[in-house]
């Protein structure tokens, strides 16, 4: 049987906390009269108070599940259950032709993806289209003249007033973005809200970040004027979507692709995951970035931690990052990979990115061979030959890398950006370590 | 002055009233940034862009620090191997599922041996015992299993026990937290304890002395007893006064219970064919000094045989092994069998409980089970229990709080009795779990129970499975 999740990989498919404790209390195999196996699929019974037991079944393809109980949760406790136990005790399962309930699951699953594909690749009205893209810009150039409008009286006027107007104004700008379309500028100026008033820094940080988005929406009026892979990463920070279909006819890049590092967060009652992923033969970073409703699983499961063999299609931007996979196979490939070996080599190939795209987010890295240390209240990097990169740092990240190392060198994945670097996972010994894990 | 001072001073104090000192920036901004203003018409529209600019130099220019003194935190080294990550994974799941009890038992059980918990389980381990009140063994036990990595990380952490500090405290706790602070001190220093009172005893009020004394009760023994006496003798409050009296009572060498010996000596006589006769005693003002009540309540009852009663019921074992001219053992079958004063009036089970005293607890029992309180049961050992019946009507509802107070599993018969129990209970805790034998987990797995007993007993069967192993090896 081909399954390696590990327990803290399927923590990460539960939908909370509460879930995983419940999934923990089941783990008890006089509970589950039925647990068997087949090449696509896992599923058992579990006892529940009741006199009939509630049918669970896992497909291994992408660990989707489903279950007969009337949890609203997904994946249920019992789902999640039936894959701990699949962990703690393998050989209690054995292999056995998929019942009818399993069978027809899988081919209902089957079925409905081929429906996805064709519709896919159903020809598309291109002149409604082009209607509708045309009316979506007149909007946003609306939406951005409101933005600036807005940035011009807040300078006009003076920055010291924002700690006490600020989230007021920037969640009415936000609307107002949203409304007319530009979410992608509604999601920068929704940032703004959560400054930190209390901190010394803020007027730095909000300045430069205003000027960021300012930068944005003025580069946007003048579209037509920029070269193509500008105006693809400018429609894409504004909020445009490129149509998938469009992406995966693209040239595929295939590699075994590490994912290094993931986060969860809300966005607009949605749940947005961001998977880092790390190309191990090719050095190169992708994100799969995906949308999905509060409790369903994404489209992709992509658990940290694991490698998968991969070709991925990146969204055409300045600095190609997003990607769709073609398809996603997890492998057991030894984990061996590239890193930088300075933070000189590092600031030398941000410089380089940030001088071809200014507007970049995020820098992703994978640095070795480096020391957390610290001057005052400050945290640094040392890598071997003394340089220092300053880190940001929380309590729990700085915390559980000094448990672990023991201020020993490590490998450190960063991600940096104007706003300072940060520490979201590390490598040590071999292992491999989450830090930096933010559910919103 | 810094780039970024020059952007944020104008902004804050906002364009309107300050402009951008292009002047003051370097060689290569200056060209591009005064094309800007001169040809934005906009004054704000213009400083967006000249702060874009700076802000894109800037990144694109960035260099490692070099001018800065550090210092690298280096971990002191091991002298311990590490537990297994199966162990090390247990215990961080019972911490972040606040399984508090389990974690505690799993804590003791590994102090018992050498190896130490893996250091990435220390930050979650550290942040839960040092969050709180009442976690001194917690903290104790994680020293110890967490190893100098532990203790390293905790100055990180800026996590300190707060022992010393709760000493300083005195004078400015609260009247709650100062009890809890007496109370902690005479398990650990019962003679500071003693000490703190006699200080500043008495400038208290009348109910924060009774609490204080009441505290006394931890760890009370003879050498109270001069303290005790003296607080009486000085003491104004009626209530303070009772609640000394009541702690000398439980002192079987206390001048109270030896006058209550001097005074009932030769007073009761017990015959197999006439049964129990009553002398007389005259009710002095000592007596009344101690609270000895003149007048029974009870019809039926003598005021001579109610004054009789409460002296026999404040004389320890010692007095009635004297009485029948026995061993203590003995003395104490002969008493259950045969007491004296009217049927049910004679306390024998709280003058047990009063002293404490285990073995008349169980030969008590033994001879008649009608005896048997909880208190009484609670005071058995663990080998006591296994041989006692123990009452239908105990436990019906909940397990006493009394059975839970001391870290020991019970033994095989009293735990498959609490089993039999347990189905009727409003609850079921931790606690219990642990207390039950290993052998009836079994047996409790095996019944139709709910999910929650499911989940403790799994629990409990998987922490004894994971570091049975562990000793095994």
């Amino acid at each position: 049987m081909n399954f390696h999740l590990t327990k803290e990989q399927i923590t990460q498919l539960a939908p909370d906390d509460a879930s995983v404790k419940a999934a923990k209390g089941l783990t008890n195999l006089k509970k589950w009269p039925l647990l068997q196996f087949s090449d696509r699929a896992v599923w058992g019974h579990c006892q529940g108070s009741g006199s009939k037991p509630y049918q669970m079944a896992v497909d291994m393809k992408d660990m989707t599940a489903r279950c007969s109980c009337p949890s609203r949760k997904f994946p249920c406790k019992h789902s999640l259950g039936l894959l701990f136990l699949l962990e703690m005790e393998a050989q209690a399962f054995s292999p056995a032709e998929e019942p009818d309930w399993v069978a027809e699951w899988l081919a209902k699953r089957e079925a409905k993806a081929e429906v996805k594909a064709k519709k896919a690749e159903a020809p598309v009205d291109e002149a409604a289209k082009e209607k509708r893209v045309e009316q979506r810009h007149s909007k946003v150039l609306d939406g951005i003249d409101e933005l600036q409008t807005t940035f011009h009286d807040l300078l006009r006027n003076g920055l010291f007033n924002l700690p006490n107007q600020g989230f007021g104004v920037f969640e009415r700008l936000a609307k107002r973005l949203v409304d007319a379309q530009a979410g992608g500028l509604a999601a920068q100026v929704q940032t703004l809200l959560a400054t930190d008033y209390e901190d010394d820094e803020w007027k730095s940080r909000v300045m430069m970040q205003l000027s960021r988005i300012y930068l944005m929406a003025e580069s946007y009026k003048h579209l037509e004027q920029l070269p193509p892979e500008w105006q693809t990463t400018l429609r894409t920070a504004v909020g445009f979507t490129q149509a998938k279909e469009e992406v995966l006819a693209t040239e595929g890049f295939r590699d075994e692709w590490w994912c290094v590092w993931q986060s969860r967060s809300l966005v607009n009652k949605l749940n947005m995951e961001v998977s880092w992923l790390y190309g191990l033969t090719h050095d190169r970073f992708a994100t799969i970035v995906q949308f999905f409703p509060h409790s369903s699983t994404p489209e992709w499961t992509v658990v940290t931690g694991a490698i998968y063999a991969a070709t991925l299609h990146f969204y055409p931007a300045v600095s190609p990052m997003r990607a769709i996979p073609e398809q996603l196979e997890r492998v057991e490939t030894p984990l061996i990979f590239n890193a930088i070996s300075s933070v000189d080599d590092l600031l030398r190939r941000y410089r380089t990115q940030m001088g071809i795209d200014p507007l970049l987010d995020a820098y992703p890295a994978l640095v070795e061979q480096v020391q957390l240390c610290r001057s005052g209240k400050s945290y640094f990097l040392k890598d071997k030959d003394g340089n220092l990169l300053k880190v940001s740092l929380t309590d729990n990240v700085l915390h559980r890398v000094l448990a672990v190392t023991g201020g020993d060198r490590f490998t450190a994945f960063l991600l940096g950006s104007p706003f300072g670097w940060t520490i979201n996972a590390f490598v040590y010994e071999s292992k491999h370590y989450i830090v930096g894990n933010e559910t919103n | 002055m810094k780039l970024t001072e020059l952007i944020t001073n104008t902004a804050l104090l906002g364009t309107a009233k300050k402009q951008l000192d292009i002047t003051l920036l370097p060689d290569e901004l200056r060209p591009l940034l005064s094309e800007i203003a001169e040809k934005e018409n906009n004054a704000e529209a213009a400083f967006f862009k000249q702060t874009a600019f700076i802000h894109a130099f800037l990144q694109a220019g960035m260099l490692p620090e070099t001018r800065v003194e550090v210092e690298v935190p280096e971990a002191p080294k091991e002298e311990h191997s590490y537990l297994s990550e199966e162990v090390t994974d247990l215990v961080v799941e019972l911490a972040e599922n606040g399984r508090d009890k389990f974690l505690m038992y799993c804590y003791r059980r590994l102090a018992n041996q050498s190896s130490i918990l893996r250091p990435y389980a220390l930050p979650i381990l550290l942040q839960r015992a040092y969050v709180g009140q009442g976690k001194g063994e917690e903290r104790l036990l994680l020293d110890i299993i967490g190893g100098r990595r532990g203790r390293w990380l905790k100055s990180f952490m800026q996590l300190s026990d707060n022992r010393q500090d709760d000493d300083l405290s005195w004078d400015t706790a609260t009247h709650a937290v100062r009890v809890a602070m007496l109370s902690d001190m005479r398990r650990k220093r019962p003679a500071d304890a003693i000490a703190l009172l006699q200080e500043g005893l008495s400038a208290e009020p009348a109910n924060r002395r009774a609490d204080f004394i009441c505290a006394l009760e931890i760890g009370l023994t003879i050498d109270d007893e001069p303290f005790l006496l003296a607080t009486l003798q000085s003491d104004k409050s009626k209530v303070v006064k009772e609640h000394i009296v009541r702690l000398l009572q439980r002192l079987p060498d206390s001048q109270f219970v030896r006058m209550c010996e001097r005074l009932l000596a030769g007073k009761l006589h017990y015959n197999r064919i006439f049964g129990w006769r009553y002398d007389e005693i005259e009710y002095t003002s000592e007596l009344k000094q101690w609270g000895f009540q003149q007048i029974s309540d009870v019809k039926g009852e003598s005021d001579n045989e109610y004054l009789l009663r409460q002296l026999a019921e404040r004389v320890p074992l010692r007095f009635w092994a004297e009485f029948y001219g026995t061993d203590e053992q003995m003395a104490a079958c002969r008493l259950a069998d045969n007491p004296p004063f009217k049927k049910n009036l004679f306390a024998l089970s709280e003058t047990i409980a009063r002293f404490r005293h285990a073995d008349w607890a169980y030969e008590t029992i033994r001879t008649k089970s009608r005896y048997a309180t909880e208190e009484l049961i609670a005071l058995l050992s663990v080998d006591q229990r296994e041989e006692v019946r123990i009452p239908d009507n105990m436990a019906r509802h909940y397990v006493p709080d009394c059975w839970l107070d001391e870290q020991v599993v019970w033994g095989k018969q009293f735990s498959k009795w609490m089993v039999e129990r347990s189905r009727n209970w409003y609850y079921v805790s931790e606690e219990v779990v642990l207390k039950l034998h290993p052998s009836v987990l079994d047996l409790l797995e095996n019944q139709n129970r709910d999910d929650k007993w499911d989940a403790l007993v799994y629990l409990r069967k998987k922490i004894d499975r994971t570091i049975d192993h562990l000793t095994e090896q």
